[in-house]
């Protein structure tokens, strides 16, 4: 797998796939300047980095993710390459998430960079008011953003694949997530998306394993569906 | 018997007059020899598929005026017509997908479910759902018929208008009536869906749709207890309620949608597999 | 677009309204002509020219024509007699630049009817039967194109022809005797 592919399949990903990370994180940074400007204090901000992480990133790569199906014109030449579609829908896939994990990055460096002291002082393990979610190692901590992350991703090339129509499949996506931040006590506990910022009391640790699990267990069930390039380049016709 | 030979050539083309022909039919009816013969005439007046309208057209811009010198009555290929008429409705009815019909409806139903437990669910499912269907209509370049659409006389205009139109009613049909505080459930739907639109129309409906459910989001994070009463929630309020001031926004983003949506070449380098 | 033609409901209106459209410079109305006499035109003059791009460009010389020369019909004739006229002109303006095809054995005289052989290779149709009629001189090839491609009534291609009848009957007989001895003559290389 050479650099060109890579960098030829990040092109064909598209600049929405790739950007809405980064999209959502700068909305999110406008709520919290707002938040700040209004007087809020240190809290406020690690409380709002975390919210980013765990909200606005794993929704904006779950649509990210449902815009890449579909997205080739011209079927006829993508069914004769010798590459399977699936491996190019999964490269582009991996675009995107290497786009969430800048972003993510991004996100947990802004503490350690920011002047004022406000900021300085709020890192993001710092304590968290609330949730009963206490940080863990450096490692272990990006599965606050990681684990729902792959989970909505996962989540995403599964239906899209399923639907082939971006919207449609950015519709379900965003269901499911807003489903799960008003109605939580109707969401099982282990698939719990926003264990680290919502009112959560089971085992955080098994929460995220078991996100993430799941989401490779999405990723089995997209892999079928996946692996018939005339059923995904259809919707093209079928519109 | 006589066998008709003189005729066969005119039976075979259809030129023969009524009466003759019954009779010649008639009688091919039960002789071999003369069949065998029509047959052989027939295989002469083979034809040939003419070539299209597009003859025609090249004719006419060979030599544009007729010698009459009067000046020939063009069909106005571009012009912008404000009727939306019914054939237009129905022909986009055929070309939208089924999915934009199925899924609002299926997300507005489980939105008017939920509703009962935390009633403003629908209020927030609403705009999403309504944006996404019009991020999908709206876009101007879906494969493989934009080439075809472009060439039809029917402005991109009219179309749009139209597609936008079908689906908004569906929607807000479907949705509005569980939607509690409906003011601001419609003025955020207004502000969202034109957004939506203006973003479709001139990136197309991928970017569209990440660029609703982002700006969707943040709505709602902006409507959470994490910010406290301050200037800016008055903001948000006044753009996301039903005041005269988001249904104004919404208005001029249409605008500027519809207004942009004749003007692009439909081809975009997002979609080639080379740059263009 | 279709203004300066009198529509009676449900009633498609005459050729002769719809050239009177075209001499009035209606461009529609021209497409409507199109439509209804194209698929006639084209085959006589793709089985005239043997090629489907001069034929093409044939057409498009006659439709220039017509949209030129709309007010000079005099209604002497039918509008298609018209119409056809004013193609064969065209076409013979056309291919008198051409070579001339090489000339086949044709003798011009009615001859015994042809056996069932010969009939079976007719009736077997395609390319051959097309490829034997394009090498016939051009007085055959036209009554073939007139009278069977094109479909038109046999005092029509008389009038377009400036023959009589009998004469284009005769013709036509001769013709498709021809053809069947080039057809004999091509089997039996």
């Amino acid at each position: 797998m050479s650099m060109r592919l890579w960098q030829y399949e990040v092109r064909r990903a598209g600049g929405a796939a790739l950007l809405a990370p980064a999209f959502a994180a700068g909305a999110g940074g406008l709520v919290i300047g707002a938040a700040v400007r209004s007087g809020g204090g240190a809290g406020t901000v690690s409380d709002g980095l975390r919210y980013i992480l765990e909200m606005a990133v794993p929704l904006a790569v779950g649509v990210a993710v449902t815009t890449l199906v579909g997205r080739d014109p011209v079927v006829e030449l993508q069914l004769t390459l010798p590459v399977a579609y699936r491996a190019t829908l999964l490269r582009r896939a991996a675009a995107t998430l290497a786009g969430a994990v800048a972003v993510a990055t991004a996100v947990e460096a802004v503490p350690w960079l920011g002047r004022p002291s406000a900021l300085r002082s709020a890192r993001l393990n710092g304590v968290a008011a609330g949730t009963g979610w206490s940080p863990h190692g450096l490692l272990t901590d990006q599965l606050v953003w990681a684990a729902p992350t792959l989970a909505m991703a996962a989540l995403g090339l599964l239906v899209a694949a399923m639907l082939r129509e971006p919207a449609a499949a950015g519709a379900v996506v965003a269901i499911v997530w807003l489903f799960q931040e008003l109605m939580p006590q109707r969401v099982p506990g282990p698939l719990y998306l926003f264990a680290s910022t919502g009112r959560f009391s089971g085992d955080w640790t098994a929460n995220r394993a078991s996100l993430t699990v799941a989401a490779v267990l999405l990723v089995a069930a997209a892999w079928p569906v996946l692996g018939r390039p005339s059923w995904l380049l259809s919707a093209a016709a079928a519109r | 018997m006589t066998h008709p030979s003189a005729d066969l050539p005119e039976f075979v083309a259809g030129t023969l007059p009524g009466d003759r022909m019954s009779t010649v039919e008639r009688h091919l009816a039960g002789c071999a020899r003369c069949a065998t013969d029509a047959a052989a005439w027939g295989a002469l007046s083979a034809g040939a598929e003419p070539p299209g309208p597009h003859i025609v057209v090249a004719a006419l811009q060979s030599r544009p005026t007729p010698l009459t010198g009067a000046l020939p009555r063009q069909s106005r290929l571009h012009g912008f017509r404000w009727r939306v008429p019914l054939p237009l409705a129905r022909a986009q009815l055929r070309l939208i997908p089924w999915l934009v019909w199925v899924s609002p409806a299926a997300a507005l139903v489980l939105g008017g479910v939920v509703s009962r437990h935390r009633p403003e669910a629908q209020s927030l499912v609403l705009p999403l759902v309504l944006a996404l269907s019009i991020a999908t209509v709206a876009d101007q370049d879906p494969a493989p018929v934009s080439d075809v659409v472009r060439a039809t006389p029917t402005s991109p205009r009219a179309v749009l208008l139209c597609r936008v139109l079908m689906v908004a009613v569906f929607d807000l049909v479907v949705g509005l009536p569980t939607a509690v505080d409906r003011g601001g459930g419609l003025g955020a739907a207004a502000v969202l869906a034109a957004l939506a639109m203006l973003t479709a129309v001139v990136r197309g409906a991928e970017t569209a749709a990440v660029v609703a459910v982002v700006v969707w989001a943040s709505r709602l994070a902006a409507d959470q207890d994490l910010i406290a009463p301050h200037p800016v929630r008055a903001v948000v309020v006044a753009l996301w309620g039903a005041g005269p001031w988001t249904f104004a926004v919404a208005f001029g983003l249409a605008v500027v949608a519809v207004a942009a949506a004749g003007r692009s070449e439909p081809v975009r380098g997002s979609r080639a597999t080379t740059p263009v | 677009m279709m203004g300066a033609m009198p529509r009676a409901a449900g009633i498609e209106p005459h050729d002769s309204a719809v050239l009177a459209a075209v001499a009035a410079g209606d461009g529609a109305a021209l497409g409507e002509l199109y439509r209804r006499h194209g698929r006639a035109l084209f085959g006589y003059l793709l089985r005239m020219s043997g090629d489907r791009m001069v034929a093409e460009e044939i057409l498009q010389d006659t439709l220039v024509a017509v949209w030129r020369g709309a007010a000079g019909f005099e209604a002497r004739a039918s509008v298609r007699t018209w119409l056809f006229g004013i193609a064969r002109r065209q076409a013979l303006q056309r291919l008198r630049k051409r070579s001339a095809p090489a000339p086949a054995e044709i003798v011009d005289r009615a001859d015994a009817a042809p056996g069932p052989e010969e009939l079976a290779v007719l009736a077997s149709g395609g390319t051959a039967v097309a490829a034997a009629v394009g090498r016939l001189p051009d007085h055959h090839r036209e009554v073939v194109a007139l009278a069977m491609v094109a479909g038109l009534p046999l005092a029509e291609v008389a009038g377009i022809l400036g023959i009589s009848v009998g004469t284009v009957k005769s013709r036509l007989f001769n013709a498709r005797a021809a053809v069947v001895r080039l057809l004999a003559a091509e089997e039996d290389r």
